[in-house]
């Protein structure tokens, strides 16, 4: 088969034991302290999760994490302990990212009411053979091929892809039974692949596909 | 193939490389008869792994906690509302929304930020110093923050490189000719994320030349500090987070951090051992107390940085 699987970067934030579960109801009930402390611990998961999806140089990257946080601190009253404080902090994160991409592309479409909605989601594609894309570009093109797919399913796939989580952590970050993570991932890497497939850019995707 | 029977977890667990022998055997199996397998481990290996927490997403993190935390009032007194970002600004809806629990959560606050006004004034002006948008810029700083800051450093017995000319008579762009501390600040943040370094170095310096007595002046010392730094240019980093330090601004505890990590660079171990305890002694509830502990450990060793 010739596929190699193994990462080079370790596992991290694993989190089967929450050592921050225990600030959560303090934090609730006004604590200041324990909200401090738990901005602290989640903030660096949160900075690391918008900076993966939008990029590590894109310029909103700053004002998305800032409201990734405050969503986090809003909806810390919905946590409910099916994943670790990270993980739901991170799912929010993740989330926001999203859904800053997906509405920059409906704001450009917006503001270019005349250009065709295929030439903005594939803009300036050059023959096959002139594309040579590193691989941080073919990153950048997945993540944009997400913005093409429904908001869960998108959602699930960043997820899986850009954060390695398993089904059962996807399911508990987004409060779902594991058959639909597994059906949300299912249909989108069916779409992910149809997007491969039409997409010159991408052809490095296509080794064994077909 | 059946998809729904694809073993994804499976996936995970090789990009992780978590898999047994048995496992990874079985996977490859899969893999040959499942295209759409096939597809997520060239996805998987595109993506590539997730990157360890840098010295960005540190200071980016920081800088969340201290804004966030300057909107979070006591839960008694009201609930938090996230502000709307420039992402959101085109929805009419959603800032409307925003602008009316905006209202409410501030008018319960009211008597928390009446009582807590010193220290909101002072997490104004580092949100106003980190990133400064138009609309949501504080009322002008403290008088210890637009202090000038002094041009040489302070500490060190052992000759530091001078300043580049750049830095004493730096060379104007006729597009900055025009633009006030706030505009060539941001500009020259832009540079910097956009990975502008040369244009982003000319902006600071524009900035300090220009405008010396302003608080964008004194933060762009820090963020001068900081990417001359990571270009390996310790000596000339040194001097602007000694000018940094010197002002008396509100991130002291960055600067000290930046200073000790360039004297690490710069091979001066007595000198790095003063700054992090000095930023122990000043900070001891700072984030960067553990590494100041760390590295103290490890100079005690005889560690190389």
């Amino acid at each position: 088969m010739g596929i190699a699987l193994t990462r080079a970067a370790p596992l991290e934030d694993a989190d089967s034991s929450d050592e921050l579960r225990p600030l959560v109801a303090p934090a609730r009930a006004g604590d200041r302290a324990a909200m401090r402390a738990l901005l602290a611990a989640v903030a660096p998961v949160v900075a690391r999760a918008t900076r993966r999806v939008l990029g590590r140089a894109h310029p909103d990257v700053e004002d998305v994490a800032q409201q990734a946080l405050a969503g986090f601190v809003e909806r810390l009253d919905t946590f409910r302990a099916e994943s670790s404080v990270k993980h739901f902090a991170e799912r929010i994160a993740v989330y926001r990212a999203l859904t800053a991409r997906r509405d920059a592309q409906v704001r450009l479409r917006h503001l270019t009411p005349d250009l065709p909605v295929e030439e903005l989601e594939l803009p300036d594609v050059p023959p096959a053979h002139d594309v040579a894309l590193a691989g941080r570009d073919l990153r950048e093109l997945l993540i944009e091929a997400l913005e093409a797919l429904s908001a869960p399913q998108a959602e699930a796939l960043a997820l899986h892809f850009l954060f390695d989580h398993t089904i059962a952590e996807i399911a508990g970050m987004m409060g779902t039974p594991e058959e639909t993570v597994r059906s949300r991932l299912r249909l989108g890497k069916q779409s992910l692949r149809a997007r491969i497939m039409r997409d010159p850019r991408m052809a490095a995707l296509r080794e064994g596909l077909s | 193939m059946n998809a729904a029977a694809c073993p994804e977890d499976a996936l995970v667990r090789a990009r992780r490389g978590a898999l047994t022998d048995d496992e990874a055997r079985v996977l490859e199996v899969h893999l040959a008869a499942c295209a759409t397998c096939r597809m997520s481990a060239a996805l998987g290996r595109t993506v590539g792994p997730l990157p360890a927490p840098d010295d960005e997403d540190e200071a980016l993190a920081r800088r969340l906690v201290a804004r966030q935390l300057d909107d979070v009032p006591p839960a008694a007194r009201g609930r938090v509302v996230a502000l709307p970002a420039r992402a959101r600004r085109w929805r009419p809806r959603t800032l409307a929304l925003a602008a009316s629990l905006l209202l409410v959560a501030s008018a319960a606050s009211a008597a928390y930020w009446t009582a807590h006004v010193k220290a909101a004034r002072r997490a104004a002006v580092e949100r106003a110093a980190w990133t400064p948008p138009p609309a949501r810029r504080s009322a002008p700083a403290a008088t210890a923050i637009e202090r000038a800051p002094a041009p040489v450093p302070v500490i060190d017995d052992e000759p530091v490189a001078a300043p580049s000319p750049a830095v004493r008579a730096p060379a104007r762009a006729p597009r900055t000719a025009a633009l006030g501390p706030e505009a060539l600040l941001r500009d020259a943040n832009e540079a910097r994320r956009a990975r502008r370094t040369d244009e982003a170095a000319r902006g600071y310096r524009a900035l300090q030349a220009r405008f010396p007595a302003s608080r964008e002046a004194v933060l762009s010392h820090l963020s001068l500090g900081n990417l001359l730094l990571s270009q390996g240019a310790a000596a000339e980093g040194l001097v602007h987070f000694d000018a940094y330090l010197h002002s008396d601004g509100e991130l002291a505890e960055e600067a000290l951090l930046g200073k000790a990590r360039a004297l690490a660079a710069l091979g001066r171990p007595g000198d790095e051992r003063a700054v992090w305890r000095t930023l122990q002694e000043r900070f001891p509830r700072s984030e960067y107390a553990w590494r100041a502990r760390q590295r103290l450990r490890e100079l005690d060793r005889g560690a190389a940085p």
